[in-house]
């Protein structure tokens, strides 16, 4: 077992008794992978204290990408990962909360969440897993499929146009929007260290590979290598998000702003001050 | 002057974890890996670093290994 993923691990896992429960060559270890990574570099760095860390989750492959990792872990419903999310930061503003979701948990059943923590901007970090359908239950159609793509539930190609969150994200004024491929890793991490240094609401959001569901029905390979290369070959770096023909990567947003928390602090003790004056 | 680097003596699998998906095998830029007739727990064949010699220390296997199964082993070239 790798060393340094091992200090990051709870107890079996970091035993070597336990595998991870993703088929093999599923992008969410990859990417869990990255994010210890940049955990432990900007501990390194001395920039970030990992004893204040929370993770949510939600339903779905995605959400059993965190399960190994030694950190305070919540499960929440099914879409609903965000609201948990908004909750611990409001009540713990100094916690770094960071929120692990697929592209049908957040933008299908979670989609109504989502539009509302972005406008409030919570501070919360939200990792995107887009694998393009609903990889757990068997290969259903999901709101990011391609358009013509075929899958379990659309057997003569997807009559639906997908949805693209990043740009949904930029056009509600998110402060961090990213999108990266797992095939990137350098960006990814340095994406992931940007991501948790970051004050208000980010996303980033990360194009996975599932190679049993996605490999076989939506792009016809079924290699998880050959699903990186075809990753590599429809993205191109743009400053503008696109999910059409042509994936856009790269940052699309990064600026500050008052954020969801220190409004509602500031309001709770002014108005304790005037309650207080007032008695 | 140049710098003694620390050379790759060992990519060590892991005969537990590793569950066969090959992308260290297929993404190695020199092509160090080569799957051999072991087999793992899991049930896979195992991924085997025959050609160490070739190896340029990038870590993109270990990097890209979902279920952390590879290590690289250094040391300071003798």
């Amino acid at each position: 077992m790798n060393p340094l993923i091992q200090r990051y691990l709870r107890s079996e896992y970091a035993q070597g008794k336990r595998r991870t429960i993703f088929c093999p060559g599923c992008g969410n270890g990859i990417i869990l992978g990255y994010f210890v990574r940049a955990i432990d570099e900007l501990k390194r760095e001395g920039k970030f204290d990992d004893s204040r860390l929370y993770i949510v989750t939600g339903i779905g492959c995605s959400g059993n990408t965190p399960i190994p990792l030694k950190y305070n872990i919540v499960r929440a419903l099914h879409g609903r990962a965000l609201s948990v999310a908004t909750g611990i930061k409001l009540v713990r503003p100094d916690a770094e909360v960071v929120v692990f979701a697929g592209d049908g948990d957040l933008l299908s059943i979670g989609g109504n969440h989502f539009i509302h923590t972005i406008r409030r901007n919570v501070g919360v970090k939200v990792i995107l897993i887009n694998n393009m359908l609903y990889g757990m239950t068997g290969g259903q159609v999901a709101p990011t499929t391609p358009i013509n793509a075929i899958t379990h539930t659309t057997p003569y190609g997807n009559p639906e146009p997908p949805l693209d969150a990043c740009k949904l994200a930029v056009s509600l004024g998110a402060t961090y929007v990213a999108r990266w491929t797992v095939a990137l890793a350098r960006q990814c991490i340095q994406s992931i260290k940007e991501l948790l240094l970051h004050k208000g609401f980010g996303l980033l959001e990360c194009l996975s590979q599932c190679p049993v569901y996605q490999g076989r029905y939506v792009i016809g390979v079924d290699r998880p290598s050959k699903i990186m290369d075809y990753y590599l070959r429809i993205t191109e770096i743009s400053s503008e998000p696109r999910y059409g023909e042509k994936i856009t990567i790269g940052k699309f947003a990064d600026y500050e702003k008052p954020t969801y928390e220190e409004i509602v602090w500031s309001m709770i003790s002014k108005v304790g001050r005037v309650m207080h004056g007032e008695g | 002057m140049v710098r003694a680097k620390a050379r790759v003596v060992k990519i060590d699998v892991d005969k537990y974890l590793c569950k066969g998906c090959y992308i260290c095998v297929d993404k190695c830029p020199t092509k160090v890996f080569e799957v051999s007739n072991v087999i793992g727990d899991y049930g896979a064949f195992l991924p085997e670093a025959r050609h160490i010699e070739k190896c340029i220390d990038c870590g993109i296997c270990e990097l890209y290994c979902p279920d952390y199964a590879i290590t690289i082993v250094r040391g300071d070239g003798e």
